[in-house]
Parts: C-alpha cells; structure tokens; sequence
C-alpha cells in the first residue's frame, strides 16, 4: 500500500489594523483594497481555477462599518514560501492610511472547523462619565432591545452575547472593555448592539466616539 | 489649515452612505506639499465612484503634481446625504487630500465629463460657500472649467472665470503657473481674469473674445498617469486605463468628441506596453483598460494584444477592450486571447437601416453587424448590447422600422446559437451637438421621442427583447446645453435654485422642475431645438475648432443629399 503525503496548502495569516478614517471602509472594499495590494507587494498567491480566476484569500468576520479595530485577518495561500517579516513589511507600504499589517505568520496551518462562533473583545470611547455609566447599564445580560430587520421591529436579548464588561479608563478617557459571543444561536451581532447602544445614547449621540475591536478568538 | 473632516463627528460620518468618498487618504495619493507656490483643486462635478475612473481628473492630478512647487488636490460632487450633512452643520466642501475648504484654493479646475452634471457645479460652489457667478467674485479661487461638454461655453458663461477649449496638458501649467504669479503680486477681481486670456485655449467671459481650441501636440510621445490614486471604494471602472491613442477619424456626424479630439494621435505599441506594466504594478488592478474613442482602430491591436498576453504580470490579469467597431475581424480578434475579458460585447450601430448609417456616416453595413453577431456564437460572450438613437437628421418612419427588423433578425440569429447569447438594446434620443455637422439639425420634440421609443419597444416585443432608454427630457436638456447662449446659462441658475441637481441620477433627476424653469424664462424651445438656417451666424462661431465650418457644413450637405433633401 503506497502512502501519500496530504499536500500541505502554503500559507500565510496576516493581522493588520484599521483606524482613523479607514474603519469608515466597508468590508467589501477591504477585500478589494486588500486584493490589489497584495498583488503589489508582489506575493507569491495562489489563484482559484475557473475562467475569471481570483486570488485565494479568506478573510475574518467582517468588521463593523466605523468600528476601529486592532485585530483584523486574512489567510493567504501561496505558490512558495515567504519570509513573513519581509512580506509584512512590503504589504504594509502598499495599503492605505490606518491599514497596518502587525504580524506575518508562515507558514501558518488554518485547522478546518466548523465554525461555532467567535468572541469577540472591544473597547468603548467615552467623552462623559454619565454616558460611560449608562452605556455599562444598558449592556446586561438580561436587556432585551429592539431594531428594525426587513421593516419590522424585531427584539435581541444581549444574554447569549454578552460575556463580560469592565471599565477600564485612562489618559482622562472613559473606557469600557467588553467580551462579546457572536455568529452563536440567539445572540445578536456587535454590529447591532452598538447600534442599539448608540440609540440609547441618543440624547448625547456624540459621547461614544470610538469603538474598537480589540481581539477575535474562534470558539 | 482647516481639516473640515475633523468637524465631523463620528454618529455624523456613519450618518451618511459610504463615508469613504469624502476621506482620501487612498494608496497614491500626493502628501502635503510645503508651503506650495499654489494651490489647485480638480473637481470632479459627479461623485466619487464615477471621478475616480474619469482619465482627466488622472492626468491633471499627476502632471499637476510633479511640480514641487503645485500642490493639486481632488474634490467630487457631494451625494445628496452629504451636502445636507454640510449645510446642517454650516460647512464647507472640502477637499480629500488635506480637508481645505474649496474655497481656500487658489484655483478650482473642473472637469466636465458630460452636460448632465452642470447643476452639479453650482451645487459645488455652493456648498463650497463661493458665489456662484463670476461677477459677484473679486477674490478666493478662480473657477476654469473645461471638456468637450463646453466646446460651446456659453451655458456656462454667468459662472465661469474661464472656460478652456481643447486639450488641458500644457495649458493646466501654464494656468498653475500664471495663478501663482498673481497671487505672489496679489492681482485680484478683472485684472486677474484679464490675465487668464493670455492663454490658449482659454475662453473668460468678461472679456469676450475669439478662441482657438487648442491641441496637445506631444501626447504621442507623452507619459501617460503611472501612478493614479487608488480609490478606496469601489470605481465604476475597477481597472487600470491606459489610452492607447486620441482621436477618431471615423467621422460619425452626429459625434462631438470625434472632432473635440482631433487628429488621431497614436502611442507606441513598445511604449504601450512599457506604460501597461508600470500601471499594473503601480495599481494592483487585474484588469487594464485599453481606452480610446475606437479601439478597433489602434493600427497595432493584435500586437498589442500579443504583447499584453506576453507581459504577465499577475495570474489572474485581463484586457478589457471597450469601443469595439462591428466588423468582421472584431470577434476573431477577441477570441485570440484568453486573456481579453469575456464580459459583454457592446458595439453602436446608432441606427437601423443602411440609408440612416450613411446618412449618419456611420462606416457600418449590415452585412458587418450580422457577422459580428455570428462570429460571436464561437465566443465565450454571452451577452451583446447593441446601441441605437432615435430622431437622427433625416430618419423616417422606415429606418425606425428597420430598426426593429434588425434586431428582430438578430434575435433569430443568436436564438439558434448553442450556447445561447442574448441581445439587449439601449436607445436614446438624437442630440444636436455645436461642432458637428449636425449642429444646424433639429432635434425630435420629447412627444415625438416618445412616439418613436414606443414603435421601437412595440416591434421588438415579439422576443421580449430587453430595452433601456434615456429619458427625453434629459436629451432635451442636453441639447440646450449642446447649442445654448447666455440665456441658457440663467436658465442653468434658475433651474439650480428651483431643485435641480444631479440630473445624470434617475434617481434625483426632476423632468418637473427643468420644464418649470424652462417655463420661469420664457424659452421657446423652437429657438434651441428647431432646425438652424445654415446661412445664418450661430452663437457659438467665436470658437475655432481646428475644423473648419464649412467642412461641417459640407458633411451635413452631404447626408442632406443622401436623404433628398435640399438644406436651407
Ligand atoms: S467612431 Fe465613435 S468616437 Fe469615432 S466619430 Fe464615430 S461615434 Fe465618434
């Protein structure tokens, strides 16, 4: 009986960041921003079959329009081998203001799983105390909200999606840091609950002024 | 420096659809210059998406720029959201590279793609807080416009500081450079639009006077834009563009831009190559455009192809080759390269029946069309346009039935096919145009466009073929720019001030508040649309266009002799 080694797919995790005014970039055109400069920074990629052949990228659950994030991710599949540090740096240059690649793994082995979920870790900006305070009270477990879906009202309960809340001020901010479940059964998406937040907020709309995405774990 | 964008808060931006468009701060895009001699915004009156893919806004933005001493930003057309975000909140329009208000600059260069988008300058200036007429403007920027929309400038004539006929290469220098001249000796009101008439090309209001279009002789051996701004979000063309020669001698005479760009001028196939792989390494794009009035044209286009196919830069690259002319090789010469994008195919054989062609001066025959359309069934294409106008000089009831029986053939002959390729027809009203030898000719009354869009959607009901139109008060309105005078030109500021703005959107478009304003001004319609006597003067005569009037006149002769008609 002849044994054949499982062909090892080559490739590369990228963790880059989106801040200032690129969190004001849709997720669909991070990919195609992301697309084109990897083909600038001249990467090894690999490409699909087909007649309109593409580049073989799959990238993190998609980040929030507006919502900063530090934790960002694409998996590239390659033709040969890179030396990440060189790739990250010339993949760096290439992308715009706020994009910035922090790490390079290759080779990197992306396990097949299905997919239960992810938690996600953020922090919440704050310009007043009050509006910090009324934030962390409207972000319990046992709140249920309202958002418009499809032209009906329909209600989320934060139970399943809310992990944990703390306040972590500093440099004179009011900060919140929150651990969210989601893409699980019954839990809404942070998306939706910082609409429903920002709603809440509503007499003093300015006093959140950022959010931003700290870490994405897979569960 | 103000930075304008800092003043909007975050609720404001997410406020707002695709706040990107506002933002800069793309791949490319030129850093602040220190203490710049001058100051120039290149606006694009339409928004983002549609400016990013305009060859124009390109070439100014890096021929301005390699000047140390220019600094060039860009500025587009507001989306309806944004403005009223600006005016609620009392702000400016800005522009993208350092969020300056508009009306910070030493200059405003705007392009003007197409006559749909004028309302869009006065909304500009507008939310940009800088009076709209030249009159009521002693300092802040000049405003120069220029495009073959305003080889006749005198619809914009209340609004302009000047208008440039022709070419922009050389002259947007030259300008640069004379702006920057006055500012140092602080020159300000008349004196400084005085100054603008010194050069080519350029047309000021104020002071009226004959003006010569104007040619940019070096494009042959001119460097095209290497390293464009990357837009952030999605362009309407998502690819590279490289022009691969200017002009069009084909001479449809119903065509502006064919005389706007003549003589053709073709680059290099070495250097067309040399300048394809510098853009696709410089942008990333998969696919490049080759980009010209009519490709099929371009004397070395099978080399050309050859030589793209060679230069693989990327695995996944494409050639996209719009403006194709229907004949015979045009197919077999798609089908040589697998690497030429096998989106749809699109040709304009504008009208119906051979009599109209030559008349029209369209060099297509029928027997060209259906071999097109045959060759396509070995093709990968899948999908043909076909474009047609509607009330040409001279047409008949038997050219639009013709018309129908054309694509009605056709719908028989891809029917057959295995595998299936389907036909769709775009239809539009006729546009008398200045500067083309059907600028003396009528344009069709709406009813009447809309009497022959529905014998054409009748006749082509029996395969269901699908049909879009332009509406026809747009082409309307089009041709009152096309042929206007001043009056036009305050017809464009009552029009503005009753509502209308972004008229090239459907969406946004009012039929309603055009007709008011026609109305509000006492327009007789008859005197912009109806047929002009081709002995008396024409408003516009004060432009030489490098082609002379009589030979548009002896073209026009000529398809009035086709047609049996004796001209007036
Ligand atoms: S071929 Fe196209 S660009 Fe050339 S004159 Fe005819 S319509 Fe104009």
């Amino acid at each position: 009986m002849t044994m054949t080694a499982p062909t090892e797919k080559l490739q590369c995790r990228f963790v880059y960041t989106r801040l200032g005014y690129s969190k004001y970039l849709s997720h669909l055109d991070m990919i195609g921003v992301i697309t084109k400069a990897v083909r600038r920074a001249s990467l090894p990629y690999a490409i699909t079959a087909g007649i309109t052949p593409r580049a073989v990228i799959s990238f993190g659950p998609p980040l929030p329009l507006g919502h900063e994030s530090l934790c960002e991710f694409f998996i590239l599949d390659l033709t040969e081998s890179i030396d990440p540090e060189e790739a990250k740096e010339r993949l760096s240059e290439e992308l715009p203001e706020g994009v910035i690649i922090t790490e390079a793994i290759f080779p990197y082995s992306r396990r097949r799983q299905p997919n239960k979920g992810e938690m996600v870790e953020y922090e919440l900006f704050f310009t007043t105390e009050k509006a910090c305070e009324m934030a962390q009270n409207f972000l319990c477990p046992n709140r249920v909200f309202e958002l418009e879906s499809k032209g009906k009202l329909k209600a989320y309960s934060m139970e399943k999606a809310l992990q944990s809340i703390a306040r972590n001020d500093r440099d004179g901010l009011f900060i919140l840091k929150v651990q969210f479940f989601q893409s699980i059964p019954d839990a809404p998406s942070v998306s939706k609950i910082s609409t429903a937040l920002e709603r809440h907020l509503q007499e003093d709309e300015e006093s959140i002024f950022l959010i931003r995405r700290l870490s994405i774990t897979s569960l | 420096m103000t930075d304008i964008r800092q003043k909007i808060s975050h609720q404001d931006w997410l406020s707002i659809n695709k706040p990107a468009r506002y933002m800069g701060g793309e791949v490319n895009q030129v850093p602040s210059k220190d203490n710049p001699k001058v100051r120039i915004c290149i606006v694009f009156p339409d928004v983002y998406e549609l400016g990013m893919s305009n060859l124009a806004v390109k070439i100014f933005y890096e021929i301005l720029n390699k000047r140390p001493e220019i600094y060039a930003e860009r500025a587009f057309a507001p989306f309806p959201d944004f403005s009223e975000l600006l005016q609620r909140k009392d702000l400016p329009l800005f522009s993208l590279e350092t969020g300056t208000p508009l009306k910070d600059f030493d200059a405003l260069f705007i392009t003007l793609p197409y006559e749909m988008t004028f309302t869009n300058i006065l909304h500009i200036l507008d939310v940009s807080k800088i009076p709209l007429q030249w009159k009521e403007r002693q300092t802040g920027p000049l405003i120069i416009s220029g495009g073959p929309s305003s080889s006749n400038p005198l619809p914009l004539s209340l609004f302009m500081d000047a208008v440039f006929i022709g070419e922009g290469e050389e002259a947007v220098i030259e300008m640069a450079d004379l702006i920057a001249e006055m500012k140092e000796q602080n020159i300000q009101g008349s004196e400084r639009r005085q100054a603008l008439t010194k050069i080519e090309g350029l047309w000021v209001p104020e002071f009226p006077a004959p003006v010569k279009h104007r040619i940019y002789k070096g494009f042959v051996d001119s460097v095209p834009p290497l390293n464009p701004v990357l837009p952030n979000i999605q362009a309407v063309h998502d690819r590279a563009t490289i022009e691969i020669f200017r002009g069009c001698t084909a001479g449809c005479r119903f065509c502006n831009a064919g005389f706007y760009y003549r003589p053709k001028r073709e680059r290099k196939v070495e250097d067309v190559l040399a300048y394809s792989k510098a853009l696709l390494e410089n942008t990333g794009e998969d696919t490049l455009g080759l980009l010209s009035l009519s490709t099929s044209d371009y004397r070395h286009l099978e080399k050309l192809i050859k030589g793209l196919d060679d230069l693989k830069l990327y695995p996944e690259q494409s050639i996209s080759i719009p403006s194709l002319r229907m004949s015979d090789n045009t197919v077999t010469l798609l089908n040589a390269s697998k690497n030429i994008r096998k989106g749809g195919l699109t040709f304009a054989p504008e009208a119906g029946t051979q009599r109209l062609r030559d008349i029209i001066n369209k060099n297509v025959t029928e027997e060209d069309i259906i071999q097109v359309i045959t060759s396509a069934s070995t093709s990968t294409y899948k999908k043909i346009k076909l474009y047609f106008m509607m009330g040409l000089p001279f047409e008949t009831e038997e050219d639009l039935e013709g018309l129908v029986d054309l694509v009605n053939r056709l719908e028989e002959t891809v029917r057959a096919m295995k595998p299936r390729k389907t036909i769709s027809i775009s239809l539009s009203g006729f546009v008398p145009k200045a500067f083309t030898p059907f600028q003396w000719a009528r344009q069709a009354t709406t009813e009447e466009l809309i009497e022959k869009r529905k014998l054409v959607c009748d006749g082509l009901k029996r395969f269901n073929t699908p049909i879009s139109w332009r509406d026809e008060i747009t082409c309307l309105i089009e041709a009152l720019f096309a042929r206007g005078d001043e009056k036009i030109s305050e017809l464009l500021l009552v029009a503005y001030k009753n509502g209308c703005f972004m008229d090239g959107w459907y969406e946004f478009f009012s039929a309603d508040n055009w007709l008011k304003s026609i109305e509000e001004m006492n327009i007789n319609l008859n005197d912009y649309l109806g047929e002009k006597s081709i002995n008396a003067p024409l408003p516009w005569d004060f432009v030489d266009y490098g082609t002379p009037k009589s030979f548009f006149l002896s073209e026009y002769q000529k398809a009035a002799k086709i047609a049996g008609v004796e001209l007036q």
